[in-house]
């Protein structure tokens, strides 16, 4: 009778996140969307491209940073499928920092983008690096929140986390970590490479 | 659908736990009803003075004028006259309709309809409210910063809101209080999709729920879809005044490459036209079920009520190039989009032709807020047609700018969604706060706004198709506009004899919530949903049971009814056979 009561909290509990992850991903989807939307007007429209004879910009930094973000994404996705054990307490850490480490790595180049003179009135295309690279930063700082209420959510209960409820918290935590990482893949693919 | 477990709340005992850090949906609707009609009299307020400014351009607003235009002598200078059409249309829009009817409403009807205890996430419905209410004081205090408001039109046009079109804070202030609103309305959204979804009652199908849980769920399905997409805009607009990005300037203004205004004008609009249904569906939703409820009928095609209100909710989302005809698009699409445009009436039709079959040889119950639900039928009528003309290319190249525009909607987004919110008011009252009103007064001032609203907007259709502009601040220096004084003033008188038919409302409503004495019964208005079976005012943890549902909510006058009453509770099961 117990299992029963318990097996239908988690079938609730997973119902619940899943279908509140997805309305929400959506939602964040829809906002990165838009500044496509934006790029893609810009693109199609423009002679030339970067437009008004300016350079590209020199991918270092943009290809670190892709590198840093798809480990940490690894790293996430080992720890989900690791079941948020305590050994895999490293992974959750090296998922941390180099969260910490793209962030770090975005104000990198921003700087760079200073020293070479691009600055965000030089025109439509250093106003779109700057301002997509802001908001995907934004929300990798949001991001970064949430890992460290995972960090309290996991040493809290010891490692254990026995209950649905806990564990829908956690993987949606990382489904919107994996989520960011695939963002800035678009951005680093349409901004600097192609 | 699985039954759930919910937990019971605990009574909340301090005063800022029980009403402003509350986690009770119900609570949280009312903090926002009150927030919705507070805008709603601020807005109300500005409406007056533009229409004083049309009918008696250079004459003093009376009675405040003085003390708010000091330096003109109480005349409403030009500018602040810009700033008035702007601040009324997104105050009306974002503060006053959407708080009502979806933040009030939303968060008192769902779960009380689908026989929830609360929400689903309690902790993030606070603050939805809360991120609302810091967005409505960075909106009143931009009233405030040297420069003014913002005035480029609620629709924020660049160059109109650029550094170029309105510099000072103003603009700026507007742009964040709108992508703080928006975070809170999609957090809203998340809370609604996810509470229907899973929190249903045990035995209530989609097609069990009452209609306006459908009306207000396709809505938070538009603003979790749409808002975002509003929200990028305004984080570039944003980023265009403060930090100097170039997204939305044209020409010699951007110092290489090129920006273009009229992207905005396309990201607004991909926004915008889902954001007039967000407004009007739930409005839709509560004025099938009351016209059902007061007619003591079955919803007539409940089913295809729903279905078409989704169909509306699908289309609308591929038609925004309507506002844009102007714009110099291709023929070819605004032709796509005319073709899209007309097909939203059919749906339409269908569900306006049902409204009228559910009260066709109703025995109907004339209170106040079948009053106002008819109302709606009227207005919306009205309103949907003179859509036509606007949604072909033809006649909106002419009627495109003119107040016919603002008539229709004005007739769609303002007397309907009113109208709707009020019925709404009335009709839950007894739920929300255990009082009814006073249906006289409820009455007597459903018969001035509804003489009064119609006087505003029909003024507005015919000056409209004469060919006044909106947005003029005097347009009677133009010759051709001069024969226009007398409609003007008719059209003034109107908005002040509605205006102050408002004053009854709010006496009336006060008086209801804080000093009647006489306690309205569990159900008033013998109808049969959900909400109705549990004590009025609804106790903080909604159902002692969870209950089961075993019937349709519209199940009025059915001849396999069991209890010698005209309706049935959708807890009771309809005879056999």
């Amino acid at each position: 009778m117990e299992t029963a009561v318990n097996n239908k909290i988690n079938h609730q509990a997973e119902l619940q996140g899943s279908v509140a992850l997805i309305v929400a991903l959506v939602s964040f989807s829809m906002l990165f969307a838009t500044l496509f939307l934006g790029y893609s007007v810009f693109r199609l429209t423009s002679d030339m491209w970067p437009p008004a004879g300016m350079a590209r910009i020199p991918l270092t930094i943009p290809t670190l940073s892709t590198v840093i973000v798809l480990v940490s994404s690894a790293f996430a996705w080992i720890l989900e499928k690791s079941g948020y054990e305590r050994k895999s307490m490293s992974f959750y850490f090296i998922s941390f920092f180099t969260g910490i480490g793209f962030v770090v790595c975005q104000f990198y180049l921003w700087n760079m983008l200073k020293t070479i003179g691009v600055f965000t009135n030089s025109g439509i295309y250093p106003s779109m690096i700057y301002a997509f690279t802001w908001i995907h930063t934004a929300h990798m700082v949001l991001g970064l929140i949430a890992f460290i209420y995972l960090g309290f959510l996991l040493f809290k209960n010891n490692w254990i986390l026995d209950d649905s409820i806990k564990l829908q918290k956690a993987n949606s935590v990382l489904r919107f970590w994996h989520f960011l990482a695939v963002i800035w893949l678009m951005m680093y693919a349409l901004l600097f490479v192609l | 659908m699985a039954f759930f477990e919910q937990n019971i709340h605990h009574p909340p005992k301090t005063f800022l736990s029980k009403y402003i850090f509350s986690y009770d949906h119900k609570v949280i609707g009312k903090q926002f009803l009150w927030y919705g009609i507070f805008f709603l009299l601020v807005g109300g307020l500005m409406a007056l003075m533009i229409r004083w400014a049309l009918a008696y351009p250079g004459e003093p607003f009376p009675v405040i004028g003085q003390f708010l235009f000091p330096t003109s002598n109480g005349v409403i200078p030009p500018d602040t006259y810009a700033m008035l059409f702007t601040m009324h249309g997104t105050i009306m829009i974002f503060y006053a309709i959407t708080p009502i009817l979806i933040g009030a409403f939303g968060n008192f009807c769902i779960p009380l309809m689908i026989g929830a205890r609360d929400m689903v996430f309690p902790l993030l419905n606070m603050l939805s409210f809360h991120i609302a209410a810091v967005s409505g004081f960075i909106l009143l205090a931009s009233l405030f910063v040297p420069l003014g408001a913002a005035a480029g039109g609620w629709t924020s046009y660049p160059t109109l809101s650029t550094l170029i079109g309105s510099p000072g804070t103003g603009q700026t202030l507007w742009s964040l209080a709108i992508f703080v609103l928006g975070v809170s309305s999609t957090m809203g959204a998340i809370n609604y999709i996810t509470t229907i979804i899973t929190l249903r009652a045990p035995g209530m199908g989609y097609f069990d729920m009452p209609l306006t849980v459908w009306g207000l769920g396709l809505t938070a399905v538009l603003n979790a879809i749409f808002l975002p997409v509003l929200g990028a805009g305004v984080l570039l607009l944003i980023f265009d005044r403060v930090f100097g990005t170039t997204f939305f300037l044209a020409g010699a203004a951007a110092t290489t490459g090129t920006g273009d205004p009229v992207l905005f004008q396309h990201v607004f609009w991909i926004f915008g036209h889902p954001e007039v249904y967000i407004l009007i569906l739930p409005a839709w939703g509560v004025v099938s079920d009351l016209l059902s409820f007061f007619a003591r009928k079955p919803a007539f095609g409940a089913k295809a009520t729903a279905l078409s209100m989704t169909t509306i909710t699908i289309l609308s989302t591929l038609v925004y190039g309507h506002h844009m005809f102007t714009t110099q698009m291709s023929p070819l699409l605004t032709q796509t989009f005319m073709t899209l445009t007309m097909t939203i009436s059919i749906p339409s039709a269908i569900f306006f032709a049902n409204w009228l079959g559910t009260i066709w040889k109703g025995s109907i119950r004339f209170t106040s807020p079948m009053l106002f639900s008819m109302g709606v039928v009227f207005v919306f009528g009205l309103g949907g047609l003179t859509g036509l003309y606007l949604g072909t290319v033809t006649t909106d190249l002419y009627l495109h700018d003119t107040y016919f525009v603002v008539g229709h909607f004005h007739y769609t987004m303002a007397a309907s969604v009113l109208l709707g919110s009020f019925a709404a008011v009335y009709f839950w009252m007894p739920k929300m706060f255990g009082t009814m009103m006073c249906e006289f007064w409820a009455k007597v001032h459903f018969w001035i706004t509804m003489l009064g609203l119609n006087g505003v907007f029909m003024g507005m259709l015919f000056m409209g198709y004469a060919g006044m502009h909106r947005r003029l601040y005097n347009p009677f220096v133009y010759d051709f506009l001069n024969k226009l004084v007398p409609i003007n003033e008719f059209t003034t008188i109107s908005a002040i004899v509605m205006g102050f038919a408002q004053i009854i409302f709010v006496v009336n409503f006060v008086h209801a919530v804080f000093f009647k004495k006489e306690k309205a019964s569990d159900n008033p208005w013998e109808v049969g949903t959900l909400e109705w079976t549990i004590p009025s005012p609804a106790p903080n943890y909604n159902f002692k049971e969870i209950p089961v549902v075993k019937c349709g909510p519209h199940e009025l006058g059915n001849p396999a009814l069991t209890n010698g009453r005209d309706f049935q509770y959708q807890t009771e099961e309809l005879a056999r056979g």
